[in-house]
């Protein structure tokens, strides 16, 4: 019985039939895994119309644990159209939504997010890309750098300066003047299909801005990093259950010095280590679920931790767990090996470690101040 | 007593640096990037509203004052049964 599985009504296993890992998979068969993933509705799942599977914020979790499992790419691949699906939702004009939700929410439209660039990452106030012209229709220029999804997505939403000020924009993938450059697969999420795009002149209605003028970070980029992290927060968790599993099996069977592995102590001590992290990271990934369930003011802090504490223990648990297959592990093609190096894209992606701990630090000490003032 | 509940919500959330209800809340360093994401749900959970885009001006949300005079305006459009 799957443990993240929250409703009987949904399939048991979301990741049945994605057994290969995507950046395995050759362009024609990544499209297939892509076209399964848009047939089960995982495009909509936060779509809010009828032709999307809407799930609950714990089912949303389940998903991307499953699919996380095996898959750190596949997910991200998801989880980028996935949060640019989050900011139509909030921020869009009713037109917006009713022009895009429905295409998006079966994957017709495939999303990605434009935020980073050559100069920008963690410092997101400080984008170059600018909107100029306007009232009516404004030339885009700039590059964006990291897109996940950016290779086969068709409508990207994109943060640059309209008359100095952050603001959020929508631009289709056939606009002139955009060109699409991937990137080649490096260390970590190799299946991603990263791009870094060039935008030269590109022609945008005004009726493309998303959110309001000088909404693209403090509104826009927010909700969408907001739901990101959520997702990364579940998928890390369901990378961790594959480290221990494999850890657990192999030293099961697997022996040394007259014994099982699993049955020396310090394999033991591994052992404990990853299965506490898992506990403790489950737990604040379904805190952050009910908070964002409620709809309640602390939930932006709790995705904040559930993402921090998911990411940096899903990377020890690689490690402990290549320690435990030894050289089995250390082999090329293995899930383990894949999730050592995506793990560590996890802690740079939607929000450093360094930074969420900046910003975990201001929810402590609002939280401190909430309660303290209570008591008075 | 609305004023009071927006009062607190901001006086924690810029760790005591706003007292007056006048005062600039978007004042450099005051408030980190997820503030307008908190501050919009607690604005409507708490006054059971639903905000659009054009409501977020700077001039709605510019000090407790104002926020407070921007609910009072709402008070006719109770938020209609969510998707």
């Amino acid at each position: 019985m799957d443990r993240f599985d929250s409703s009987s009504a949904f399939r048991t296993n979301w990741a049945e039939g994605l057994d290969s890992a995507i950046e395995e998979l050759d362009s024609e068969r990544r499209i297939e895994a892509m076209d399964l993933c848009a047939d089960r509705g995982y495009f909509g799942v936060n779509s809010g119309v009828a032709t999307g599977l809407n799930l609950s914020q714990k089912q949303l979790g389940a998903l991307c644990a499953a699919i996380g499992k095996n898959d750190l790419s596949l997910v991200s691949l998801l989880t980028a159209h996935g949060l640019v699906v989050a900011a139509i939702r909030k921020w869009g004009s009713a037109q917006q939504k009713e022009d895009l939700l429905p295409l998006l929410s079966t994957g017709r439209l495939r999303a990605a997010f434009c935020l980073s660039e050559p100069t920008v990452g963690s410092d997101a106030q400080a984008v170059r890309a600018t909107l100029q012209g306007g009232p009516s229709e404004y030339r885009l220029d700039g590059e964006k750098s990291w897109v996940t999804g950016g290779q086969i997505a068709n409508l990207f939403l994109v943060i640059a300066r309209l008359e100095s000020q952050p603001t959020a924009i929508l631009v289709e993938g056939t606009t002139e003047g955009l060109s699409v450059e991937p990137v080649a697969p490096g260390f970590g999420l190799r299946g991603g299909m990263l791009a870094h795009l060039s935008f030269a002149g590109c022609p945008v209605e005004s009726s493309k801005i998303l959110g309001p003028i000088g909404g693209g970070i403090n509104c826009v980029a927010m909700t969408a990093l907001d739901e990101g992290r959520f997702r990364v927060s579940w998928s890390c968790l369901g990378a961790h259950e594959a480290c221990l599993e494999e850890a657990i099996a192999y030293a099961s069977q697997r022996h040394q010095s007259g014994k099982r592995i699993i049955d020396h102590q310090l394999v033991q001590r591994m052992i404990a280590e990853m299965e506490v992290s898992f506990r403790a990271s489950h737990q604040v990934c379904l805190w952050a679920a009910e908070q964002r369930e409620r709809r309640s003011v602390e939930s932006t802090g709790a995705v904040l931790i559930a993402k921090y504490h998911s990411a940096k223990h899903l990377r020890y648990a690689t490690q402990l767990s290549l320690r435990i297959l030894g050289a089995h592990g250390l082999m090329r093609k293995s899930r383990l090996e894949r999730h050592f190096r995506d793990a560590q894209v996890m802690g740079t992606i939607e929000g450093t470690d360094e930074i969420l701990q900046l910003a975990i630090s201001d929810f402590a000490v609002r939280s401190y101040l909430d309660r303290t003032s209570e008591r008075q | 007593m609305s004023d009071e509940r927006i009062m607190r919500f901001v006086r924690v959330r810029t760790h005591g640096a706003i007292t007056d209800e006048e005062q600039e809340i978007f004042r450099d360093g005051l408030v980190n990037s997820l503030f307008v994401l908190d501050l919009l749900t607690f604005v409507e959970t708490t006054y059971n509203l639903e905000l659009d885009t054009s409501d977020l001006t700077l001039e709605n949300f510019a000090s407790v004052a104002s926020i407070g005079r921007f609910i009072s305006s709402q008070s006719g459009k109770r938020r209609s049964k969510r998707e």
